[in-house]
C-alpha cells in the first residue's frame, strides 16, 4: 500500500509541478528588451540613444539620398528593376507603391516615432533625470533625429506629419511648418547643449559632434522654412573649422558604399555630377566620381562610377554636413535679404576653395564668379554650387524647387518629380493623408 | 494547481476498499473465415474498464474483482466487427469459448481514441477518423511514418518534398488552416506531444528534414487521424491543421515474442533531365548567318551527381508478459544511401514499453525511445544559397569536364555557379539529431464504471548542423569559405488528466469525460557562422569573420475539457463537448479561449437484405492555431543592432501585438456510412465546410505610426471539400482474399485577406519564392501570381508557345514553314514590336499585363487506390497507386536550363540546332519602349514555365510470401517472411521535370509545386526477410 501512495504521490506532485509550469504565461522574451524597460530606464535609453544613431545612420541615411537623386539626375538607374526605371521615369508613371519612395517615407518615419519615444522617456525617467547632462545629451540626440526626419520628409513630400501616431491618425502640416518644425526642435537641441558635459554624456563614437551638426542643420531648415537672418546666424555660430561625420564600422556599414561602392551598383553617377552648365575643371566632379564611358542601361545616360566619401570602404565615414554648405546657406540667405554683395562672396568662398582647404576634400578650385549679378542668375549659381559641393546629400530636389534651377520634366537635366505621392501604405490606414501632389 | 492534489486525495481514498475475491474468465478469439487465431484482440469487460487482449494463439485470460451480475463481454480487433457475449460472474472461473469475429470493411466497431479523449467505438462518433495499423504501414518499409501515410487517408496530401534519404515530408489534411505558420498536424506518440518542426540550420538550398523522422516506422502499432476542427476541438489551440495520433508497439501477455528483421534496398533516379548535346554554343543567327560558332563539348553534370545507392535496414523486437506485466524492446539500426553522391542516412533507434499492473484497479505503464540520426548532406536545391550540386549542374554552362585536374587536384570552375563534383566532394555538410521520447501513465479505475488517467510525456532532442565549404572552391559565393555550426535543442513536456464516467438506465448510456493538459515547450538556436577561413581548419575557429546568432523561445499551455456522450438504443450517439484553453502566445487580453463542439451519430437499427450497416453523422467544433505567433509576437520589443562602438536598441519594423489569439477554425462535417453485403462493402463520404476566422497576417499600418507592418488576426481562409472511402471485400474465401481501397479528396482552399481593413481592392501578400508566389484576395492559396501570357478575347494565348519536347501537340510544330523546315529567320517585328512570320503570326507568346495569376499549385483532388490479394495465407500481393490532379508546377529548373547564358537543357539545344525559333527564350534584340524589359522571350515570360503537376504513381508494390514452418523451423525459427517491395517504380504524368511531387522550398507552408533543382524522389527495391523465434 505504502508502495502505491509513494507512486500516486509522486506522480501527483509530477503533475502539479507540470501543471503549475503550464498555467505560467508571462514568460518574457530573452531575445529582445521590452519598450517598458528601454524608454523607462537609464540604460535602456542610452542603448536606444545609440540605436537611433544606427537606425538613421545606416538604415535611413541611404534612402534620404538616392530616391531624390534619381529624381534630380544626380545619378541613372543603371538596372531593370521596375521601381528604380519607374523612380528615373518620374511623372506619372511614379505609382504610389513605389518602394525607393515607400522606404523613404517609411524610415524617416521609424526615425521620428522612435526619436519622439526616446525624447519622451528621457524627460520622464527619474533616472535620467538625476543626471542632468544624460538627460539633457538625450533629449538633444532625440530632437536632432527628430528634426533630420521632419527636415528630410519635408525635402520629398509636399505635407509631413511632424509627429507619428500610434493609432494610425497623424496630422500632416504643411511644407514650411514641418521646415518650421524641424529649425524649432533644433533650436531646442541647441539650448539642451548648452553646458559641456551634454554631449559628451552621450555615446555617440568619435568624429560627431552634435552641438555643431544641430547648428549646421538649424541654419538649413531655417533657410528652407525661409527664415533668411536665422538661417545666417545658425550658420555663424558653428565653429569655424568644425567638423562631424556619421560613422561606421564592419558591423554597421556605410549604406552608401553599399549601394554605389559595393558589388555591382544599381546605380550609376552622371557625368558632371548631373548637372548642365558646369565647369569641367570643376574640382567636384573627380572628388566625387570616376570617369568612365559607360552609358546607364537601359536609360542610356553617361555615367561614371562613384567615388568620394563611400568609396574608403564599408566604414568610411560620411560627413554629416559640408563645411561648403554653411557658405552657400549665407549666400542664398543674404540674397533672400537683398544683399547680392555678400552673396557673391559667399559663393567664391566656396567657388575658389580647394581641396586643401576644406577638411573634407572638397574644393572646387574655380575662379571667382564672374557672371551676371542679377537674382535669376544668382540663383541659378548657387543651386549649380548647391548641387555641385553636396552632391549626394539627398538635397538637390528640394533645392531645385527653391532655386527653380532645374524644371520638372524628362530631359537629362531636368527632375521628374517635385514632390513624391504618398504611398499607398499610408493612405489605406491613415484617413489623414494628404491628397497627392499632381507631380 | 489545486487539482492534481485533490486528485492524489481521491485516489488515496479510492484505494481503501480493496476487492477480496476473484473471477477468472477465458476464452479464444478466431478469425471466422480462416479460424485461425487472432492475436492482439481486444477483451473487454462491461463497463468496468478491465480488459485484456489475447495472446498469440488467440486465447485470453481476464481476472476481474468478484462482482456478481451478469456483464457484456466485448471482444474487439481492427478490421473486424466486434462480438459482445453476455457473461455472468460466479466468483469462480467462467469459460467464454470461441469468439469469432468477421470481418468488416468499414471498420465501425473498431474502437479509436482521437478526437473523443477515452475509447470510443467509430460508430458512436459524428465524425470521421482515419486509423491505419502497423500492416498497411510497413510493407514497403518505408523511412518514416509520415512519408509511410502517402495515399493511405482520404483527405491527407502527404508531399516528399525532396528525394534526399531523409528529406522532408509535408502532410496537409484538408488543406492547410493557416498560412504565416505551420500546415503540417498536431503529432502525439503515445500520449506525448512530439515536435516535428523542420529547421533549417544549415543552407542546403531550401529543403530540410522534418523530425518525424526520428522515430522509426517499426515500432508503430496505429496510427489515427483527425483532420479538423469538427473532430478536434478536445485538442484546442493547436488543432487547427488536424491531429495525428501515433500507437507505439507493447508487448502481450504470452512467451517472449521475437522478431528479427533485416532489409536490403537499392534507389535510383527514375529519370535525369535531358540535357544539351549541341556542338556549338549558340544559334546561328540569322541576321549574320556566316558568324562563326564555337565549337563546344558539352557534358552531362547528372552522370556525376547521381549514383545508384544502397541501404540497408536491421530490426529487432522482444515483447511478452507474464504476472500483470508486459513489455515491448526493440532496436533499429538503418543506412539509406541517397541518389545524389555523397549523401546518406544513419538512424540508430531504441525503444522500451513496459506496462504492470499495481492492482486490479491501478496500472502503470511508461515508455521510453532514444533516437540517434544523423545524415550527410549534400545541398542541392536553388531557392536559398545556390552553392549546391544540382544548382551547378542547371546553371552550367555543361561546356567544361568537371572532373578535376589530375596533377593539382583542382576542380575547375564551370560558370556561373559551384563545380557539382567540388561541392560533393569538398563540401562536407551534415545533421546530427540525438532524441529522447519519453511517458510515464497511471490507470486508475476506482469503480465499476468511474476511470482516471494521468499522464507526463517528454519531447527533447539537440539538433546539430554542420556546414563547410574550404577555402577556395568554386562556388560564386563563398570563395573566402564557411564554416557553420547551429544547434538546436528542444523539450517539450505535457502533462494531463483524463477521468472518464459512464453511467446507463434504460437503454441511455451516457459517457462523461473530463480533463485537464498542460504544455510546455522551450528551447534555443545557437550558430556560429565562420567565413574568410584559414586553410585547413574545419570548426568554425577558422573564421576570420565569425558571426554568432542566439534566439531562445518557450510557450506554456493549459487547457481543461469536459466531454457527455449519450447513446440512445445505441443507435443515436450525441455529444457536446467544450474545451477551455490559455496560451502563453496570446496576448493577456485573449489568452482564454473556448472551443466547442456538438456531433451526432445515428446507425439505422433494423436493416435487412444487403444493407448491412448504415450511418448518419454530422459534427460542428472549433479549434485554434498557434503555428503562426512567435512565442514572442505579443510583446513590444526592441532588439540589438550592432553599431560602431557596440550594439544599441532599435524598433523591429514589425510591431508586436499585444491583443494577438489564435487563428479559430470553424468546421461542420457531415457524412453517409454504408455497409453492404454483411460488410464485404463499405462506403464513406464526408463533406466539410471549414473557416479559419482571425487567420493571421503581416499587415501593412500607416508608417507614420513609426512601424511598418503588424502581426495581426484579420483574415479567413476557408476550405470546402469531400472525401470518400471505399472499401471492399470482392473474394474472401479460406484460401484467397482480395481487399481493395479507394479514396478520393477534393480541396478547395480560398484566402481572404480582408481587403476591407486597408481599403486596397487589390491587396496581396507576398509569400516567397522569389517574389513570384503571392496571396490574393478571394483566391486560392498561395498561387503564382507573375507575367501572364497575352491571350485574346476567347482565352487563347497569343502567338507560339513552342514546346520542343512534346512535337505532336500542334501548335509546337507551326514553328516550321509550309515546306516542313524549321523557321530560322526572325521575321518583322511589327508596330507593337512583336515578332511576326510572314503571314503576320506572331512567332512568340506575348507578354501580357501582369502581373496575373498563373498557376495554382494546389490539387483539385487526390486519389488513391489499393489492392491487397493473399492466397493461402502465405502468399501476398499489394500494389497502391496515388494520384493527384490539377495542381501546378512551376519549373524554374527548366526555365534556367533553357536561357543561352547557362543552355544547360534540351530546349536551347533546340535553339541551336534551329529547331526553335531564334531567341525564342530571351530575344535580346527587343527592348520594350519603357526600357522595361531587355530580356523579353519566354525566360520571363513566367507563364510559359508552368506545368501541370498531375501524376499518378506506383507508389508501393510488395509481394511476401510466409516459408513455410517446415522448412526454417530447423534454422530455429518459428516464421519466415520474404518481402520483395517497390517505391514510387514508375510514375505516370505530363511533367517535363525531375518529380512532379517534391518542392523545394522544403516544408514550406505557402510556397509549394516550386521546382529549382531539389533531389526527386528515387525509385525504390528492396527485400526485406522477417524472422520470428
Amino acid at each position: 500500500m505504502t508502495f502505491f501512495r509513494r507512486t500516486l504521490l509522486a506522480a501527483a506532485l509530477a503533475l502539479s509541478a507540470t501543471a503549475g509550469a503550464g498555467c505560467d504565461f508571462n514568460i518574457d522574451d530573452p531575445n529582445a528588451v521590452g519598450e517598458d524597460v528601454v524608454y523607462t530606464t537609464r540604460d535602456g535609453l542610452v542603448n536606444a540613444a545609440v540605436g537611433l544613431q544606427q537606425l538613421y545612420n545606416v538604415q535611413a541615411l541611404d534612402e534620404v539620398v538616392t530616391a531624390p537623386a534619381v529624381t534630380t539626375r544626380e545619378i541613372a538607374a543603371n538596372t531593370t528593376f521596375a521601381n528604380l526605371l519607374e523612380l528615373e521615369d518620374g511623372g506619372a508613371t511614379l505609382a504610389n507603391t513605389n518602394a525607393n519612395v515607400g522606404n523613404l517615407f517609411l524610415q524617416l518615419n521609424r526615425v521620428l516615432g522612435f526619436a519622439e519615444r526616446i525624447d519622451e522617456g528621457a524627460r520622464t525617467t527619474e533616472a535620467v533625470a538625476a543626471e542632468p547632462d544624460l538627460q539633457a545629451g538625450l533629449v538633444a540626440l532625440a530632437s536632432f533625429y527628430r528634426a533630420v526626419a521632419i527636415g528630410s520628409l519635408a525635402q520629398n513630400f509636399e505635407q509631413v506629419a511632424v509627429e507619428t501616431d500610434f493609432d494610425g491618425a497623424a496630422v500632416y502640416v504643411s511644407n514650411d511648418a514641418a521646415f518650421e518644425r524641424a529649425a524649432d526642435l533644433l533650436e531646442d537641441a541647441e539650448a539642451q547643449l548648452a553646458t559641456e558635459g551634454a554631449a559628451a554624456a552621450l555615446p555617440t563614437p568619435a568624429g560627431f559632434d552634435l552641438l555643431n551638426t544641430v547648428r549646421a542643420y538649424r541654419a538649413r531648415y531655417e533657410l528652407f522654412a525661409g527664415n533668411d537672418q536665422a538661417a545666417i546666424d545658425a550658420a555663424d555660430r558653428v565653429d569655424a573649422g568644425a567638423t562631424s561625420v556619421f560613422a561606421y564600422s564592419s558591423d554597421a556599414e556605410n549604406p552608401l558604399w553599399v549601394d554605389f561602392i559595393e558589388g555591382t551598383s544599381d546605380y550609376g553617377a552622371r557625368d558632371d555630377l548631373g548637372l548642365e552648365g558646369i565647369d569641367p575643371a570643376d574640382g567636384r566632379i573627380a572628388f566625387y566620381t570616376e570617369p568612365s564611358d559607360a552609358l546607364s542601361d537601359p536609360g542610356g545616360f553617361p555615367i561614371d562610377a562613384f567615388a568620394g566619401f563611400p568609396a574608403d570602404g564599408p566604414a568610411a565615414p560620411q560627413p554629416a554636413f559640408l563645411p561648403g554648405e554653411l557658405d552657400l546657406i549665407r549666400a542664398e540667405a543674404s540674397l533672400n535679404l537683398d544683399r547680392p554683395g555678400d552673396a557673391v562672396g559667399f559663393i567664391n568662398a566656396v567657388r575658389t576653395k580647394t581641396a586643401e582647404e576644406d577638411p573634407f576634400g572638397v574644393g572646387a578650385g574655380l575662379e571667382a564668379y564672374a557672371g551676371p549679378q542679377d537674382d535669376a542668375a544668382l540663383r541659378q549659381e548657387i543651386f549649380l554650387q548647391r548641387s555641385a559641393e553636396l552632391y549626394l546629400q539627398g538635397l538637390r530636389l528640394v533645392d531645385s524647387r527653391r532655386l527653380n534651377g532645374q524644371p520638372v520634366g524628362s530631359g537629362p537635366f531636368e527632375r521628374t518629380r517635385t514632390f513624391y505621392p504618398y504611398p499607398f501604405q499610408e493612405r489605406n490606414a491613415n484617413p489623414n493623408t494628404p491628397a497627392d501632389p499632381a507631380i | 494547481m489545486r487539482l492534481p492534489r485533490l486528485l492524489a486525495l481521491a485516489l488515496a481514498v479510492g484505494l481503501g476498499p480493496m476487492a477480496v475475491a476473484q473471477t477468472t474468465l477465458t476464452g479464444r478469439v478466431l478469425d471466422e473465415r480462416l479460424g485461425e487465431p487472432l492475436p492482439g484482440a481486444t477483451v473487454l469487460l462491461g463497463e468496468t474498464g478491465l480488459g485484456t487482449s489475447t495472446g498469440l494463439d488467440g486465447t485470453f485470460r481476464l481476472v476481474t474483482p468478484a462482482e456478481s451480475g451478469t456483464f457484456s463481454l466485448k471482444v474487439s480487433y481492427l478490421g473486424f466487427r466486434s462480438v459482445e457475449r453476455d457473461v455472468t460472474l460466479t466468483g469462480a472461473s467462467v469459460a467464454v469459448g470461441d469468439v469469432r469475429l468477421a470481418e468488416d470493411a468499414l471498420r465501425t466497431d473498431e474502437v479509436v481514441v482521437t478526437g473523443s479523449g477515452v475509447p470510443t467505438e467509430r460508430r458512436q462518433l459524428g465524425n470521421t477518423i482515419a486509423s491505419i495499423d502497423a500492416a498497411e504501414l510497413q510493407t514497403a518499409s518505408p523511412v518514416s511514418v509520415d512519408q509511410a501515410l502517402a495515399g493511405k487517408v482520404a483527405g491527407a496530401v502527404v508531399s516528399q518534398n525532396s528525394g534526399d534519404p531523409a528529406g522532408g515530408i509535408s502532410i496537409r489534411l484538408r488543406g492547410t488552416g493557416t498560412v504565416l505558420g505551420s500546415g503540417d498536424p498536431l503529432y502525439i506518440v503515445d500520449g506525448v506531444i512530439v515536435d516535428n518542426s523542420s529547421a533549417q540550420l544549415i543552407d542546403l538550398g531550401g529543403t530540410a528534414q522534418n523530425r518525424l523522422v526520428d522515430l522509426n516506422p517499426a515500432d508503430i502499432e496505429r496510427i489515427e487521424l483527425v483532420k479538423g476542427a469538427a473532430a478536434a476541438a478536445l485538442y484546442g489551440s493547436r488543432a487547427n491543421n488536424g491531429v495525428v495520433q501515433i500507437f507505439t508497439k507493447q508487448g502481450r501477455t504470452g512467451e517472449p515474442r521475437v522478431t528479427l528483421q533485416t532489409s536490403f534496398n537499392t534507389s535510383g533516379i527514375r529519370e535525369t533531365l535531358a540535357v544539351n548535346e549541341a556542338p556549338f554554343n549558340r544559334p546561328i543567327n540569322p541576321a549574320d548567318p556566316d558568324a562563326e560558332r564555337e565549337a563546344v563539348e558539352r557534358f552531362d553534370y547528372q552522370d556525376d551527381i547521381f549514383r545508384q545507392a544502397a541501404g540497408t535496414e536491421q530490426y529487432a523486437s522482444v515483447s511478452g508478459g507474464a504476472g500483470g506485466t508486459n513489455y515491448f524492446v526493440s532496436g533499429g539500426h538503418l543506412v539509406n544511401q541517397g541518389i545524389v553522391n555523397g549523401t546518406l542516412f544513419r538512424r540508430l533507434n531504441g525503444r522500451v514499453r513496459l506496462g504492470q499492473r499495481l492492482s486490479p484497479v491501478l496500472r502503470l505503464s511508461a515508455g521510453g525511445a532514444f533516437s540517434n540520426s544523423r545524415s550527410d548532406d549534400v545541398p542541392n536545391g536553388g531557392i536559398s544559397a545556390s552553392y549546391g550540386a544540382l544548382t551547378g549542374f542547371i546553371f552550367g554552362p555543361n561546356t567544361t569536364d568537371i572532373a578535376p585536374d589530375p596533377q593539382t587536384g583542382v576542380f575547375p570552375d564551370i560558370g556561373a555557379r559551384s563545380n557539382p563534383r567540388d561541392v560533393i566532394e569538398n563540401f562536407d555538410f551534415s545533421q546530427l539529431t540525438n532524441r529522447f521520447t519519453g511517458n510515464l501513465q497511471a490507470e486508475y479505475t476506482p469503480l465499476q464504471n468511474l476511470s482516471v488517467t494521468a499522464l507526463g510525456g517528454l519531447d527533447t532532442y539537440t539538433q546539430r548542423g554542420l556546414a563547410f565549404i574550404p577555402l577556395g572552391t568554386t562556388s560564386a559565393t563563398e570563395e573566402t569559405g564557411r564554416s557553420r555550426r547551429a544547434d538546436r535543442n528542444v523539450t517539450l513536456l505535457n502533462g494531463g488528466l483524463t477521468a472518464r464516467y459512464s453511467a446507463g438506465f434504460g437503454g441511455i448510456e451516457s459517457t462523461t469525460v473530463a480533463g485537464i493538459d498542460v504544455q510546455n515547450e522551450r528551447g534555443s538556436t545557437f550558430a556560429v557562422d565562420a567565413t574568410n577561413l584559414t586553410l585547413g581548419l574545419e570548426t568554425t575557429d577558422a573564421g576570420n569573420t565569425v558571426v554568432t546568432g542566439e534566439s531562445r523561445f518557450e510557450t506554456n499551455l493549459f487547457g481543461a475539457f469536459v466531454q457527455e456522450t449519450v447513446g440512445i438504443q445505441d443507435q443515436l450517439f450525441l455529444t457536446a463537448a467544450a474545451r477551455v484553453d490559455a496560451s502563453s502566445v496570446f496576448g493577456e487580453d485573449n489568452r482564454w479561449n473556448v472551443y466547442p463542439k456538438v456531433s451526432g451519430s445515428y446507425n439505422v437499427p433494423g436493416l435487412a437484405g444487403a444493407l448491412s450497416s448504415v450511418r448518419v453523422r454530422a459534427s460542428l467544433g472549433q479549434t485554434g492555431g498557434l503555428t503562426a505567433i512567435g512565442a514572442f509576437d505579443r510583446f513590444n520589443s526592441l532588439t540589438v543592432t550592432p553599431y560602431v562602438d557596440g550594439g544599441g536598441f532599435v524598433p523591429p519594423t514589425v510591431r508586436g501585438n499585444p491583443d494577438i489569439k489564435p487563428e479559430r477554425q470553424t468546421e461542420l462535417e457531415a457524412g453517409l456510412d454504408v455497409g453492404l453485403f454483411g460488410g464485404r462493402l463499405g462506403f464513406e463520404l464526408t463533406g466539410y465546410v471549414q473557416n479559419t476566422d482571425d487567420l493571421l497576417l503581416l499587415t501593412d499600418i500607416a508608417p507614420t505610426t513609426g512601424s511598418d507592418r503588424q502581426l495581426a488576426n484579420v483574415g479567413t481562409l476557408k476550405n470546402r471539400g469531400v472525401e470518400v472511402l471505399v472499401r471492399a471485400l470482392p473474394v474472401s474465401t479460406d484460401r484467397v482474399q482480395w481487399q481493395s481501397t479507394f479514396t478520393f479528396a477534393a480541396n478547395r482552399g480560398v484566402v481572404d485577406l480582408n481587403p476591407e481593413l486597408t481599403e486596397d481592392p487589390d491587396a496581396t501578400l507576398g509569400l516567397g519564392g522569389f517574389g513570384l508566389v503571392s496571396q490574393l484576395d478571394d483566391q486560392p492559396f498561395g498561387t503564382f501570381y507573375t507575367t501572364p501570357f497575352e491571350r485574346d478575347a476567347e482565352g487563347r494565348i497569343l502567338g507560339i508557345v513552342y514546346d520542343p519536347t512534346n512535337c505532336d501537340a500542334a501548335p509546337a510544330c507551326l514553328a516550321l514553314d509550309a515546306e516542313g523546315n524549321p523557321i530560322t529567320a526572325p521575321g518583322e517585328l511589327d508596330e507593337d514590336r512583336i515578332l511576326r512570320d510572314a503571314d503576320g503570326n506572331p512567332l512568340y507568346p506575348i507578354k501580357g499585363d501582369g502581373p496575373a495569376i498563373i498557376g495554382d499549385p494546389n490539387p483539385d483532388w487526390t486519389a488513391s487506390w489499393i489492392n491487397e490479394v493473399e492466397v493461402g495465407g502465405g502468399f501476398s500481393l499489394r500494389a497502391q497507386l496515388d494520384g493527384s490532379f490539377g495542381g501546378d508546377i512551376f519549373n524554374f529548373t527548366r526555365r534556367l536550363g533553357s536561357l543561352f547564358v547557362f543552355g544547360t537543357t534540351e530546349d536551347y539545344q533546340f535553339e541551336i540546332d534551329g529547331v526553335a525559333p531564334y531567341q525564342y527564350y530571351q530575344n535580346s534584340s527587343y527592348t520594350a519602349p519603357s526600357g522595361e524589359s531587355t530580356a523579353f522571350g519566354t525566360f520571363s515570360l513566367f507563364e510559359n514555365w508552368i506545368e501541370d503537376g498531375s501524376f499518378v504513381k506506383l507508389r508501393e508494390l510488395s509481394v511476401s510470401y510466409v516459408i513455410p514452418g517446415r522448412y526454417v523451423r530447423g534454422l530455429g525459427l518459428g516464421g519466415l517472411r520474404a518481402t520483395l517491395y517497390g517505391r514510387n517504380l514508375f510514375s505516370i504524368d505530363n511533367y517535363s521535370g525531375y518529380d512532379p511531387e517534391t518542392n523545394v522550398a522544403g516544408q514550406s507552408n505557402t510556397v509549394r509545386g516550386y521546382d529549382f533543382v531539389q533531389v526527386p524522389i528515387p525509385r525504390t527495391f528492396g527485400l526485406t526477410l522477417s524472422a520470428t523465434l
